[in-house]
C-alpha cells in the first residue's frame, strides 16, 4: 500500500478532528433521521440530512486534509519526504486517495441512515444511494481544489476561494441534478458531473503538485 | 596505488537569492570514508550548500556530483545514495516511532518483512527499541535526534549529511549521538556534518571545511589546524608552532638562550617556565629545538606542543580573511 496512504489512514483514526466529524455525522443523522421519524415524513428531513453529509465530505473532510498537509509542510516534512524518493505528483496523488478512504469510511456511517429512512417510508432509496455513491466519488474532485489551494501563495489561495465559492455550489447542484433526476432529465447533468470531476481533479491536482514544488520544496524538481 | 575517487565533486558552486549571494564559486572534493565537519558561523552558506547536495535546492552555478550523479540531472539517483537529517527533525502528529520509521521505510520502498526487519534494526541501532509505541511528539529532543539519525539509515545511504545534529542536545544526548557518528564512520559511511560546536567536530571529524560568507576558508585536516596552521589575509597558510616548556631554576637562562635565536618568540614567561612560538616548525624542526635546549644545558622538565582550540582557529582564520591587505607602493607607517 502507498504509504502516504497507510500514515493518514493510521494518523488520522487517532485524530481528533476525525473524531469530531465522526460524531459530528452520527449525532446529526440520528437527530434528522429521529425528526423525520417523529413527523412521519423522512421525506421533508431529505435536504437537512443531505446538507449535513455534504458538508462533511466536501467541506469538513477536505479541511482536515488541508490542515494535515499545512502542518506537514511547517514542519518540513515535505523534505524528507521527498528525499525518501516519492515525488510531488505521488504525494498529492496519494493524499487524495487518502481523502477517497476518509470519505468511504464515513460513507458506510451514512448507509445504514439511508436504509433506516427507507424502511421509515417516504424516501427513493435508488435515488439516495446514487447521490451518496456520488457525493463519495466527489469528495477527491473538490479535496484536490482544497490542496491546489493550500499550495499556492496568498494570491493564489484568494483566487481559488472565489473560485470554490462560485464553482463549488454550481457542482453541488449538477450532483443533484445527476442523482435525483428523473427521465431524459438525468442524462445530460451526469455527463456534465462526470466531465467536470475528472478535469477538475486532473488540474486541481496537477496544480497542487507544481505548488508542493514551488512553495514547499524549493526549486529542484 | 591510485587514490580513490571522491564520493562527493562541488565545483565551483554558486548560489544567489534575490538579494544575497549565499554561496560564492566553493569547490572541494569528499573522499570514501571520510568524516568531513563543516564548520561556518550563521549566514555563511552551510545549509544553503548542504540543501544543495541533498537535492533540495537548485544551485545557480556550478556542480554537485555524488557517487557519480549529478544532483540537479539526476536527483532521484543522488537520493537513493544519500541520508539527509536537517536541523528541525519533522515530526508527525499521532503516530509513534515505530510507524514513523515504518511510513519512511514505505517511502523508500521496503518491501513487508524486509520492511519490518530494517526497521527493527535501526530502532536497535539508534537505541529506541523500548520507546518503540510511544507518540513521535512526546520524545526529548535528544530521542528525537536518534530517531531522526534513524530515519536517515532507513536505505543503508553511502553519504550522510546532517545539519547541525548536536543542536540543542543535553550532554549525554550529545556523547550517544558520538558515538553513534564513530560507529557510522568504523562502518565505511562518509559523514559531512555541520556544527557550531567546534570542539567536538574535531573530535569526530578526520577533514574539516571552513566557511565564510560563502567562501571555503580552509580545508583540511583537524589536527593540522590544532598543532598550529594559519591563514594569511590572502588564504594561503602558513606553520605556526606554539611550545610550552617548564625549567627548574633561574629562568633567566632561557631568556639568554632565546636572544641568541630570532627564529623563536617568546609569547608568556612564568617562573617555572615559558611559552614560546616556533615559525615554520615542522615535527622535524620541534625535534630540532628540544635537542639544542637539552645539549645547551636548559634544564627541562616539560617540552609540549600546544594545540589550539578550533574555535580559535576559526576566529584566527576569519580575522585573517577580514584584514585588506596593504595596497601595492602605499608605505604605512610602522
Amino acid at each position: 500500500m502507498n504509504p502516504i496512504l497507510v500514515k493518514e489512514l493510521r494518523q488520522s483514526l487517532r485524530s481528533r478532528w476525525f473524531e469530531i466529524i465522526f460524531l459530528w455525522l452520527c449525532s446529526s443523522l440520528t437527530l434528522i433521521t429521529a425528526v423525520g421519524s417523529s413527523i412521519n415524513a423522512p421525506n421533508g428531513t431529505t435536504i437537512c440530512f443531505w446538507i449535513a453529509v455534504a458538508s462533511t465530505f466536501h467541506i469538513l473532510l477536505p479541511f482536515r486534509t488541508i490542515l494535515s498537509a499545512h502542518h506537514d509542510r511547517q514542519r518540513g516534512n515535505f523534505e524528507l519526504i521527498r528525499v525518501a524518493g516519492i515525488t510531488a505528483e505521488k504525494l498529492t496523488n496519494q493524499r487524495i486517495t487518502a481523502l477517497l478512504f476518509h470519505t468511504l469510511t464515513l460513507a458506510s456511517l451514512v448507509l445504514p441512515f439511508v436504509v433506516l429512512r427507507y424502511f421509515l417510508g417516504g424516501i427513493e432509496l435508488y435515488s439516495e444511494l446514487t447521490y451518496l455513491l456520488l457525493l463519495t466519488l466527489s469528495a477527491p474532485v473538490v479535496g484536490s481544489v482544497f490542496l491546489w489551494q493550500v499550495t499556492t501563495g496568498t494570491i493564489g489561495r484568494f483566487l481559488i476561494s472565489i473560485l470554490l465559492c462560485f464553482l463549488l455550489p454550481l457542482y453541488e447542484f449538477f450532483t443533484v441534478a445527476s442523482a435525483f433526476g428523473s427521465g431524459a432529465a438525468a442524462g445530460a447533468p451526469f455527463v456534465v458531473w462526470i466531465f467536470v470531476s475528472i478535469i477538475g481533479t486532473m488540474i486541481a491536482q496537477a496544480f497542487a503538485s507544481e505548488g508542493f514544488i514551488l512553495h514547499s520544496l524549493t526549486s529542484n524538481p | 596505488m591510485s587514490a580513490p575517487e571522491p564520493i562527493v565533486e562541488v565545483r565551483d558552486l554558486d548560489r544567489r537569492f534575490a538579494q544575497v549571494h549565499a554561496v560564492k564559486g566553493i569547490s572541494f572534493d569528499i573522499l570514501p570514508g571520510q568524516v568531513v565537519g563543516f564548520i561556518g558561523a550563521n549566514g555563511a552558506g552551510k545549509t544553503t550548500t548542504m540543501r544543495m547536495m541533498a537535492t533540495l535546492e537548485r544551485p545557480s552555478g556550478g556542480s554537485i556530483r555524488i557517487a557519480g550523479h549529478h544532483v540537479v540531472r539526476e536527483p532521484a539517483a543522488v537520493r537513493q545514495v544519500i541520508g539527509w537529517m536537517p536541523d528541525n527533525y519533522g515530526t508527525y502528529a499521532n503516530m509513534n516511532v515505530f510507524e514513523y520509521l515504518d511510513f519512511f521505510a514505505r517511502a523508500y520502498g521496503l518491501r513487508s518483512a524486509q520492511r519490518r526487519a530494517r526497521v527493527e534494526e535501526i530502532l536497535d541501532f539508534a537505541d529506541l527499541t523500548p520507546l518503540a509505541d510511544r507518540p513521535i511528539n512526546k520524545l526529548s529532543k535528544g530521542m528525537g535526534q536518534r530517531l531522526c539519525f534513524g530515519r536517515m539509515l532507513l536505505p543503508d545511504p553511502q553519504f550522510l549529511i546532517l545539519d547541525e545534529p548536536a543542536a540543542g542536545l543535553d550532554p549525554k544526548a550529545r556523547i550517544e549521538f558520538k558515538n553513534l557518528v564513530r560507529i557510522l564512520a568504523q562502518q565505511g559511511k562518509t559523514l559531512f556534518i555541520s556544527s557550531h560546536i567546534l570542539s567536538e567536530l574535531g573530535e569526530m571529524c578526520d577533514t574539516l571545511l571552513f566557511i565564510d560568507s560563502g567562501k571555503i576558508v580552509y580545508h583540511g585536516a583537524a589536527e593540522q589546524l590544532r598543532r598550529g596552521n594559519q591563514t594569511t589575509p590572502n588564504g594561503l597558510a602558513s606553520t605556526v608552532q606554539i611550545i610550552d616548556i617548564s625549567l627548574t631554576g633561574d629562568p633567566a637562562s632561557l631568556l639568554d638562550w632565546l636572544s641568541l635565536r630570532p627564529g623563536i618568540k617568546l609569547l608568556d614567561k612564568r617562573r617555572d617556565g615559558a611559552r614560546l612560538e616556533l615559525s615554520a616548525g615542522d615535527d622535524e624542526a620541534l625535534a630540532i629545538l628540544l635537542k639544542q635546549m637539552i645539549t645547551d644545558g636548559l634544564p627541562l622538565t616539560e617540552f609540549h606542543r600546544v594545540e589550539r582550540k578550533l574555535e580559535d582557529a576559526f576566529v584566527d582564520m576569519v580575522r585573517g580573511l577580514q584584514t585588506p591587505p596593504p595596497l601595492p607602493g602605499l608605505n604605512l607607517p610602522s
